[in-house]
């Protein structure tokens, strides 16, 4: 798993029920000030899909979008412990790091 | 929300066109949310992000345009097509060489071809601008004395023909000065040498109808001392100022004022009047003429155009010709006969002597441009050709199979036709892009602006799409008629076919003749170029620099100060004046009388300063050259020895003879001959010329210049300049070697041209070769093993492919070389000086084809030889 597909996994398991494409671009052009377009966010949320990390239902047609209707992502369980055995890892390697400061 | 009728639809429209219906509703639906948040930051870039974000999308994923056309089929016959199109792609994958060779060809071919199209289009548009333009003619002159031909008319004609004429409906006149002119800018005192100043009639711009983009359309020269710029003149000297109403000043030490009244737009490069300023011919009539010049019937020196009811050009000439004998033969020596030359004919049309001052080319010269460009297309079509049918010959086991499987007869041909319409279409829009990006190239070549809109007219593509479909018809109609008739048993058992090799011979053996011929033309039109400059003028030209003085009264009296001033300077070994600058192509030709000859002598002439001859470093036959220090050498003349055999003299009889120019009424004795030198280009032989000191006027101060510190020296040429002449008098200069390479710009161009024809036919003929040997060997490839399997050397395998192609070359050489021959002798005869056609150019150049050839052929033969026969036999 990618950098870019962990994060957006992240931040779409962090958002609970209100996470769509836009919404996940805006978070992380928040959360690490860089632009991201939104088909790359496309490309990256099929792929979770895909893989059965992350499911997707529609929701009603709102004005701001044309009439259009959302794509609203919740992770799945399988999606969830990936990301956590992930952080399980890390934590491992960062308890094996010594200290800078000393 | 108001924003939603503002949503940009062309990129919405494309999403919409090839997502997926399923997604749609997500990516468009994203897409909008984002589109309007940016919106109310910056909509420019909003639009464009969009457009990103949806190309961005345009991803495997994403489209489904396939899925939408899924039933389609059956109604547009669109899966065969898709089966074509599959077979296509396979093909060409397949055999890459022969695909990207065939391509590469008609590319190459259309792409020269167009360009070449292009050219002899502004050509033979020449001066078709003006709405009138079939209707207005130059009136000419010739005399019937000395068979010389002028573009003049004399100046009160048009004026005459306008009260009098009833098939004469309007007429203009205009006189360029020869030389450069000297304009300064009022108002930022700035100076400028004007090489293309007019002086014209005012109704100059009713006639010759060009765009005025400021100032009145009528009457524009109307008032006296007025002048009109072109648009760029007008911006070098007032930048984004109005011009309108500024005030210019002509002349270097007399001033005269001008009020700018309009600005034109430029000339276009296509036509005879090439002038970034005009202004009116009475205004000229007062600053360089006498009052009554304009009236006198003596003057011809001045062009003249008349606008002339259709149909009635004959009464009009006729009336020319009463006015001509009645007024102007009375004034001259001649008898004069008018003539009149349609504009459009005199760019393309018979050059007169004297008087020319537009650019002029010939008929033939755009002839044997236009064949070269048909050549070069053809070049392209027999590649093009060549390989898809032998591509075509090789798939015969492929149309047995279909032809097994039920593919009808018709669907075979339809295949083919396809294939060869899909490359064409390629070719021709790859030329599209070579021609875009060779415009500029084109332009600096044929000193002509080309615009990209000019290909799109009907004019230009038709002829081309008639030779394209040409193109389809013959390379696709041989596999298509042929091949989908042979029955398909006969087909599968035939391993390749042998159908069409003879027409492949001559195709290539004609590249093989035309790519010779361009060779060698390229080597001769070189070496006569070489010869022309380096030849010996005559007179030493390396470091001379020339200074227009305009005989200007306020110069003349002190050019003696000037000279003595830089007697001291080391760096300048001679100053001298003169009426002419040497090799400039205008020329005054009066008639001379020497004592005790019967001859009517019309000779050119120069008056100069006494040390012109040891500036230019003229050699003296005989007599003595003009000395300053003898008294009566003030009306001395210097004849060349041309002049003195046209008179049947020795040089020595000549000296001391009494000549007499009739025309200045000048007299004196001749006290030297001068070698032969070339005063003019090598175009033209050494005529008689004559140099007196007892001048009527000097035009140009020469100087020559040491090598050493040779910025320094033109340094302090323009300081004493300034210091003797003051700052009011303009100091510009030109080198005299750069003028004589100049004459030869023509010549250089075609040279390129040449270089460029020949470089693009070896190209394509190596890449037919190329095809044509890759072709050969392949087909033999069995018969190659069968012959090392039974003991053939590799050596012997190599003579056997090469027999064919050396064969070709041989009899290519034999028929391009008398061809060239005598088409060379015909481009030289246009030289007076001129070289013998060397032998060793063919020789060298029939060399070259083969080595080029070998190289070419000699991986695939190479290939073949050394490969192992049990390869080639195996596979059956």
């Amino acid at each position: 798993m990618g950098a870019l597909e962990e994060m957006v996994i992240l931040i779409a398991a962090a958002m609970k029920d209100e996470a769509y494409a836009v919404s996940i671009a805006r978070e992380y052009t928040r959360r690490t000030s860089q632009e991201i377009s939104i088909p790359a966010i496309h490309t990256v949320l099929k792929r979770l899909e895909a893989k059965g990390f992350v499911k997707s239902s529609e929701s009603a047609p709102t004005a701001e979008r044309g009439g259009r209707k959302k794509r609203l992502y919740q992770i799945t369980t399988s999606g969830y412990s990936l990301v956590s055995d992930l952080r399980n890892q890390r934590e491992e390697l960062w308890s094996l790091i010594p200290d800078m400061s000393i | 929300m108001k924003v939603s009728e503002n949503l940009p639809r062309s990129p919405l429209g494309f999403l919409r066109w090839f997502c997926k219906k399923e997604l749609i509703d997500e990516i468009e639906g994203d897409l909008i949310e984002v589109y309007r948040e940016r919106f109310e930051r910056n909509p420019r870039k909003a639009k464009f992000k969009l457009w990103k974000e949806v190309l961005q999308s345009f991803n495997r994923r994403n489209i489904g345009i396939m899925e939408k056309y899924q039933n389609w089929h059956v109604v547009a016959g669109l899966s065969m097509i898709k089966q074509y199109a599959r077979v296509l792609f396979r093909t060409a994958r397949k055999h890459k060489v022969y695909t990207s060779i065939s391509v590469a060809s008609l590319t190459l071919g259309i792409t020269c071809a167009s360009l070449i199209h292009l050219y002899i289009q502004k050509e033979t548009n020449f001066d078709r601008i003006y709405t009138n333009a079939d209707q207005i003619f130059r009136i000419n002159h010739k005399s019937k004395t000395s068979g010389r031909s002028y573009a003049y008319a004399p100046l009160p004609m048009t004026p005459h023909l306008i009260e009098s004429s009833e098939a004469v409906i309007d007429g203009t006149r205009i006189f360029k000065y020869r030389r450069a002119s000297p304009i300064t800018v009022v108002k930022s005192k700035r100076s400028f040498n004007e090489p293309r100043l007019g002086w014209a009639d005012a109704n100059f711009f009713e006639m010759f109808d060009l765009p005025i983009v400021n100032g009145n359309e009528k009457g524009l020269l109307d008032r006296p001392n007025t002048i009109v710029l072109s648009q760029t003149t007008a911006k070098k000297y007032f930048g984004e100022e109005d011009p309108v109403g500024q005030m210019i000043e002509f002349g270097s030490a007399e001033k005269h004022k001008l009020e700018v009244v309009g600005v034109f737009e430029d000339f276009p490069t296509n036509t005879s009047f090439q002038f970034d300023l005009i202004a009116g011919i009475e205004t000229c009539s007062r600053i360089m003429w006498s009052s009554n010049h304009l009236n006198s019937w003596r003057n011809m020196f001045v062009s003249a155009y008349v606008m002339v009811k259709p149909g009635r050009e004959k009464e009009a000439l006729d009336q020319i010709q009463t006015a001509t004998t009645t007024y102007f033969d009375a004034e001259s020596t001649s008898t004069w006969e008018a003539s009149l030359q349609p504009l459009t004919d005199i760019h393309l049309g018979e050059a007169m002597d004297i008087g020319e001052w537009s650019s002029h080319n010939d008929e033939e010269t755009l002839i044997l441009m236009g064949v070269i460009g048909i050549i070069i297309l053809c070049l392209g079509c027999f590649n093009f050709t060549n390989m898809i049918t032998a591509q075509a010959g090789q798939r015969t086991k492929e149309v047995g199979v279909r032809k097994v499987l039920g593919s009808h007869r018709r669907n075979i041909a339809q295949q083919t036709i396809f294939e060869t319409l899909t490359f064409v279409v390629i070719s021709g829009l790859l030329s599209v892009l070579f021609i875009y990006l060779l415009l500029p190239k084109l332009g600096d070549l044929t000193s002509h602006t080309y615009l990209m809109e000019e290909i799109l007219k009907p004019e230009f593509y038709l002829p081309f799409l008639a030779i394209l479909v040409a193109v389809i018809a013959i390379s696709g109609a041989y596999p298509a008629l042929y091949i989908s008739r042979i029955g398909s048993i006969q087909l599968m058992k035939q391993s390749s076919s042998e159908g069409g090799s003879s027409i492949r011979n001559i195709l290539v053996t004609a590249q093989f003749t035309i790519t010779t011929a361009l060779i060698i033309s390229t080597g001769i039109v070189y070496l006569q170029l070489q010869y022309l400059k380096n030849k010996k003028l005559g007179f030493d030209d390396s470091v001379i620099v020339s200074m227009p003085i305009h005989n200007d009264e306020a110069v003349i009296p002190k050019i003696n100060t000037f000279r003595n001033e830089l007697t001291s300077y080391a760096g300048i070994s001679g100053i001298t004046a003169a009426s002419h600058e040497m090799l400039t192509d205008y020329t005054y030709i009066t008639q001379f009388d020497i004592e005790g000859i019967e001859a009517e002598n019309l000779w050119e002439r120069y008056t100069v300063e006494q040390d012109y001859i040891s500036t230019f470093d003229l050699e003296i036959v005989a007599g003595r050259a003009f000395d300053s220090n003898i008294q009566s050498d003030s009306t001395a003349f210097i004849l060349n020895e041309s002049a003195v055999q046209a008179i049947n003299l020795t040089p020595q009889e000549a000296i001391g003879k009494t000549i007499t120019d009739i025309s200045l009424e000048k007299k004196g004795k001749i006290v030297g001959v001068v070698k032969d030198f070339h005063f003019r280009s090598l175009h033209h032989d050494i005529a008689p010329f004559v140099m007196y000191v007892n001048w009527d006027r000097l035009d140009y101060i020469s100087a020559r210049l040491a090598t050493d510190n040779f910025q320094e020296n033109i340094d302090h040429l323009e300081d004493t300049w300034i210091k003797v002449f003051g700052e009011g008098v303009p100091f510009f200069f030109s080198y005299l070697d750069q003028q004589a390479a100049a004459m030869y710009l023509k010549e250089d161009n075609e040279m390129q041209l040449f270089s460029i024809f020949s470089f693009i036919s070896i190209v394509l003929g190596a890449l037919g070769l190329f095809g044509f040997v890759l072709f050969t060997t392949e087909r033999k490839f069995k018969e190659i093993g069968l012959r090392k399997v039974l003991g053939a050397s590799s050596w012997q395998v190599i003579g056997l492919i090469n027999q064919n192609f050396i064969r070709i070359l041989i009899i290519s050489s034999i028929i391009a070389s008398p061809i060239t021959f005598f088409l060379m002798s015909k481009w030289l005869k246009d030289f007076a000086y001129r070289i013998d056609q060397p032998i060793w150019v063919y020789l060298v150049t029939v060399l070259i084809i083969f080595m080029i050839a070998t190289i070419t052929v000699s991986r695939t033969t190479w290939k073949a030889a050394s490969s192992n026969p049990v390869d080639a036999i195996k596979n059956e």
